[in-house]
């Protein structure tokens, strides 16, 4: 048994490592053609839609009085915080900056992450609420649009 | 103690101790991108770690055997070593990962700031490790940890499909977003199996045992436990799944924050719904840290030979306390270091699967002999499911890192 045990950690861990770096391998040789841009450009444009319709989506929340103004607040901060990242690598892509459609997703995060910060700001007035979340549906709609015309580019 | 309330309590913190943070993303995001199409996967876990967890209870109960022993005696030295590198380094980042969750949850709840919320974490974790008994972690954090329950509440009020949840239970092509493609689904898959069969619980769960100190007496009482409380624990998994099908789907909302878990039960029960859910998360993600850090020790300690137990008073088991110490304060500085708790757990879900078969195999084989276990071996059905999970494991094993590479981590 002390055998088998020793034969089955003998194949079964390099036949695991030696799939891993032929993936990895294989991903590092692909070529940066234009379809593989538009599929990474289309997760990061698909990131900030999320995050913009969770905004909305908790802004929503806050209007119908179902959150605290505690969780609110700090719920709201967390999700700016989540949305710098892909903005941030959207505006330092391996893809082209003049591109229309980078300074499209570019400026659709931009007006979340304001509204984002607003409502993390909000005093829990309605029409605050109402301001934010009507911003936030507005991005993540235009983020959408776009996220779908990337996607039809990277087939 | 009364067996009929010592088995109620057992029950009801493995139910209380089932999700983490890592399952909780992975089940809403799977019905958030599949409908209830991964459904199945969570039905095969569950038995995937009945199975395994009650052969690790039994052999614990019988043999005083914890799993790390079995591996050093059954892999030998290297690859057993080699085992406890990728087992420790998988509760490392785990327990980070659950240390951040906690921090984001309790930044909800107080409007603290996140950071020092993570060193407090550390304080209150240290402190319930070293000053309550095994007996009262074990309770005051699964039982807390119960009102998960409100996502059960929650997707029951949401009233889905009940038609597409019995579909889902049979294994099939994806449902929902038909662009992701089957490398995607079979990441889900792969990733919701391991989420439910985290090894760390075997370990936990074995080295309890001993903790316990369970006898051959206790093997219908280790059964029962197993059966009903991963059963009925994977009904939270099925109400996520839920919350992801009928909440975050319609409004294309990626799970990134466990506060849009708790959004989802705000929107079926207000701020009790809300307060119930973030509490809930709170104590299940700070047991799913104890647990980790704990078994980070666990495992040291059985592979080495050191004296371990929460049972020891630190003087005799001073490694191990020290181990456990050291585990816990290693992953706060990795959260600390500004790591996204949720991009930690993903990788350590995907590792975690490549350790499973690992683990299981010297189990399997021990809980199997007769010479070893007597008339306590496994059964024809124990040894079936046995051999039918380490293959299961062992295919989810190979294709977890490419898939992982290939899926973009999961993001298409």
């Amino acid at each position: 048994m002390h055998k088998r045990g020793k034969l089955w950690g003998l194949w079964l861990g390099p036949l695991i490592g030696g799939l891993a770096l032929a993936s990895v391998a294989h991903r590092l040789a692909a070529p940066s053609d234009p379809a593989t841009l538009a599929k990474k450009a289309a997760i990061v444009v698909g990131e900030l839609r999320s995050l913009s319709a969770e905004g909305r989506f908790l802004a929503e929340e806050g209007q119908r009085g179902t959150v605290t103004r505690v969780f609110l607040r700090e719920h709201a901060s967390q999700i700016a915080k989540d949305l710098h990242s892909p903005l941030d690598r959207l505006r330092r892509g391996e893809w082209h900056a003049s591109q229309a459609w980078t300074q499209a997703g570019i400026d659709s995060g931009a007006r979340s992450l304001a509204a984002l910060q607003e409502l993390a700001d909000v005093d829990g007035s309605s029409p605050a609420l109402q301001r934010a979340a009507a911003a936030l549906g507005a991005s993540a709609g235009e983020l959408s649009r776009l996220e779908q015309s990337l996607e039809q580019r990277s087939r | 103690m009364n067996k009929a309330l010592e088995l109620f309590l057992g029950i009801l913190t493995a139910v209380g101790g089932f999700v983490e943070i890592g399952e909780l993303t992975f089940s809403l995001n799977a019905g958030r991108r599949f409908g209830y199409s991964l459904l199945w996967v969570v039905v095969l876990g569950t038995v995937g770690i009945v199975c395994y967890c009650e052969m690790a209870g039994r052999v614990a109960a019988v043999r005083k055997q914890p799993v790390f022993h079995l591996i050093r005696e059954r892999a030998g030295l290297t690859a057993g070593l080699v085992t406890l590198l990728a087992a420790n380094l998988v509760n490392l980042m785990t327990c980070a990962a659950e240390i951040g969750g906690i921090a984001l949850i309790w930044q909800t709840m107080s409007g603290w700031p996140y950071r020092p919320l993570i060193v407090a974490a550390f304080v209150v974790l240290a402190l319930a490790m070293w000053f309550l008994s095994f007996e009262w972690i074990e309770r005051v954090f699964g039982l807390l940890g119960l009102f998960m329950v409100v996502f059960i509440a929650a997707a029951v009020h949401s009233g889905p499909d009940w038609g597409a949840v019995a579909a889902g239970l049979v294994p099939g092509l994806p449902q929902g977003d038909a662009g992701s493609g089957l490398a995607l689904y079979a990441y889900y898959g792969v990733a919701l199996l391991s989420s439910i069969m985290l090894p760390y619980e075997t370990y936990f769960y074995a080295s309890g045992a001993i903790e316990d100190r369970w006898t051959a007496k206790d093997i219908n009482l280790n059964r029962i436990i197993v059966i009903v409380g991963s059963g009925v624990g994977s009904l939270l998994a099925v109400a996520l799944i839920s919350a992801g099908v009928e909440v975050l789907a319609p409004r294309g909302i990626e799970a990134e924050l466990p506060g849009t878990a708790a959004l989802a039960a705000a929107t079926a029960f207000g701020k009790w719904g809300l307060l119930a859910a973030l509490v809930g998360m709170l104590f299940a993600f700070a047991g799913a840290a104890i647990e980790t850090a704990f078994s980070a020790a666990y495992n040291l300690g059985q592979f080495f030979g050191w004296p371990w137990g929460k049972f020891r008073p630190p003087r005799q088991a001073a490694r191990f306390h020290g181990a456990w110490l050291v585990v816990l304060l290693l992953s706060t500085l990795l959260i600390l270091s500004g790591l996204d708790p949720v991009d930690v757990v993903e990788y350590s879900i995907v590792f975690a699967v490549v350790t499973l078969p690992f683990t299981y195999f010297p189990l399997l084989v021990i809980a199997a002999d007769r010479r070893v276990m007597r008339e306590h071996a496994n059964g024809k059905l124990a040894n079936g499911l046995g051999w039918l999970f380490l293959a299961i494991t062992t295919l989810a094993a190979l294709a977890a890192i490419p898939l992982l590479v290939i899926t973009h981590g999961g993001k298409g």
